[in-house]
């Protein structure tokens, strides 16, 4: 372990903030935070984190290093996230392994998580030669109208613990080819990995003569966060995390008029239609509903079953959990590790305890596992006689509940019943059921699959969700928009002025 | 950090879960979600049950402290 954390420049304690190369910031009025290892419990290293001082210090830096950052051309600004790339590329390995080690999710999706860091990076690099205006039509003569993008000004980037360096990559690769810069204020679960990627950065800016560009400030959210969230400097606030604190987050933004990309809570459904391939429904239900320990943000929660299949499903699906082997993340062969914290765990405890109370029948699981540590849990399948009010909820476990449907009408009556509308996916051979679902009258979520569980988005397309999922688009397509200022020009090259609407002003 | 171990309204809630787990339990029974997608609200405990709309505060937060001493006697 020690040889892995100084691999990746980690020490025994770490300053938790940084403003570029050999400038960690340290405050000795810092707290310490402790970063603990889920599947045993022990402390892997220590950090400072942020003061009001030491923030104050970072945003400064970004905020200068706005004004020469965006008089860089976006190609070249590219070619700092294509080497970006290149280094997360050679620490693959490392970088994988300490996610795991310190979130908990197993090595293959440690090394998926790395991997979409370096694909968001190849994507930015391909963007970095396009951001794209349109030219206008205009209605008077000799006129040219046109839109252009512009860069908008330093980001803060808030991520969750579940996805501790993927998700900082799809917004800090489209961030800077657009020309901002970005402070990341990181989970407090999973301050290590932060300081790992923020050191692979430092190597890429000082490389490139930069700072201020890639920025770090670990902290509590009621410190550093709401620091953030207040400061008129920070344009576009990109926050991940629950609803309630979306919430909180919007409303502080929008008070000082800045912008946000909210990615929130998911209740994500897979709907098996009467007519599904069920071996195909039976793996994907498996992978969406107990990957990552149920802790994606596009975990399958919800699993709307037509009566014909449900029995059969509900059967293979307990087989299929009986067979997930649960235990050290990585070590090969283990599909399941530990939940993120004690407090996850008692929250799905909480949760169980709550569906029982509501009618739920406990059908495999619902136990902690005391013998593999404190944070390990049974992947759980609750059966619900009906969708009762916490199932509405988003529980942040590896708990599913079943529930049964008459017909489609029904099923998607339920499946958009909830607050959230992050993910969705139906199973189906059918033509006619397929695009019902995804027209206007079927989910209403940001991301819906055929034949493909919820979870498992590629970095190509769009990321986000409607309703109380936030409204926001991370990644890929067309999302970089929202890290830009768009600008509508005219340009008059006649010799006259004519107003637009024919208006005659004489 | 909590001196006698004693949560009060003003206790922040990524304090709370970080040193008693099992009052996130208790506030769920109470109808209170202090994580949500695994990360605490940020602000105290005071902050939350104000959001919440919980009529007595105070009094819910004597019950936790009861809570959690019965817990770890």
């Amino acid at each position: 372990m020690k040889e892995l954390l100084e691999k990746l420049g980690i020490k025994e304690v770490n300053p938790g903030v940084c403003a570029g190369p050999d400038d960690w910031l340290e405050d000795s009025q810092g707290k310490e935070l402790i970063s603990t290892n889920p599947t045993t419990g022990e402390p892997l290293a220590k950090v400072i984190q942020a003061t009001e001082n030491t923030y104050e210090e970072v945003v400064s830096q970004a905020e200068s290093s706005f004004y020469e950052w965006r008089m860089t051309p976006a190609p070249k600004r590219g070619l700092a996230v294509r080497d970006l790339g290149q280094a997360l590329r050679d620490l693959k390995e490392p970088l994988s392994e300490l996610v795991s080690l310190e979130m908990g999710k197993i090595k293959p999706e440690g090394l998926g998580e790395v991997q979409e860091m370096i694909d968001i990076c190849d994507f930015a690099v391909g963007l970095s030669r396009q951001l794209y205006g349109l030219t206008i039509q205009s209605e008077r003569s000799r006129h040219r109208m046109y839109e252009q993008w512009h860069p908008l000004g330093p980001i803060g980037v808030v991520t969750a613990f579940n996805f501790p360096v993927a998700v900082w990559s799809w917004n800090t690769a489209v961030a800077v080819v657009c020309g901002d810069p970005v402070v990341w204020k990181p989970s407090s679960e999973v301050p290590l990995t932060a300081i790992a990627v923020q050191n692979i950065a430092n190597k890429v800016m000082a490389d490139h003569g930069l700072k201020g560009i890639f920025n770090l400030a670990i902290g509590r959210g009621s410190v550093v966060g709401e620091q953030m969230i207040n400061d008129r400097r920070i344009s576009l606030i990109s926050f991940t995390g629950s609803t309630k604190m979306g919430r909180r987050v919007s409303e502080a933004v929008a008070k000082r008029f800045g912008r946000t990309i909210l990615e929130l809570g998911g209740n994500n459904a897979i709907i098996v239609d009467k007519d599904a391939d069920l071996d195909l429904a039976v793996r994907a239900v498996l992978f969406a509903a107990v990957g990552t320990a149920g802790q994606r943000c596009t975990t399958t929660r919800r699993l709307i079953m037509h009566k014909s299949v449900a029995s059969e499903l509900t059967e293979r699906i307990v087989n299929a959990y009986k067979q997930v082997r649960i235990g050290d993340p990585l070590k090969d062969g283990i599909l399941m590790g530990p939940l993120v914290n004690q407090a996850a765990v008692e929250d799905m405890m909480g949760a169980l305890e709550k569906a029982k109370e509501q009618g739920g029948e406990v059908i495999y699981g619902g136990n902690r596992l005391p013998d593999l540590g404190e944070r390990f849990v049974e992947p759980t399948i609750v059966k619900m006689p009906s969708q009762t009010e916490i199932v509405h909820q988003e529980t942040f476990a590896p708990i599913l509940y079943l529930l049964e449907c008459e017909n489609l009408d029904e099923a998607l009556t339920l499946h958009n019943e909830v607050p959230q509308g992050l993910s969705s996916a139906i199973f189906t051979t059918s033509l006619l059921s397929a695009e019902k679902f995804l027209s206007h009258e079927g989910s209403d979520c940001g991301l819906a699959n055929v034949n493909i569980g919820t979870s498992g988005a590629e970095i190509g397309g769009a990321f986000g969700g409607e309703k109380e999922t936030g409204g926001g688009r991370e990644s890929g397509s067309d999302a970089w928009k929202a890290y830009m200022r768009r600008q509508t020009t005219t340009i008059n090259w006649s010799k006259e002025l004519p107003l637009a609407q024919g208006i005659k002003f004489e | 950090m909590m001196g006698e171990s004693r949560v009060t309204l003003k206790t922040d809630i990524e304090e709370l879960v970080k040193e008693f787990p099992e009052s996130v339990k208790f506030l769920t029974s109470r109808e209170v979600r202090c994580i949500k997608c695994g990360e605490p609200f940020w602000g105290s405990i005071g902050d939350l049950l104000e959001e919440e709309e919980i009529d007595d505060p105070q009094g819910l937060v004597e019950e936790l402290n009861q809570y959690i001493k019965e817990k770890n006697s």
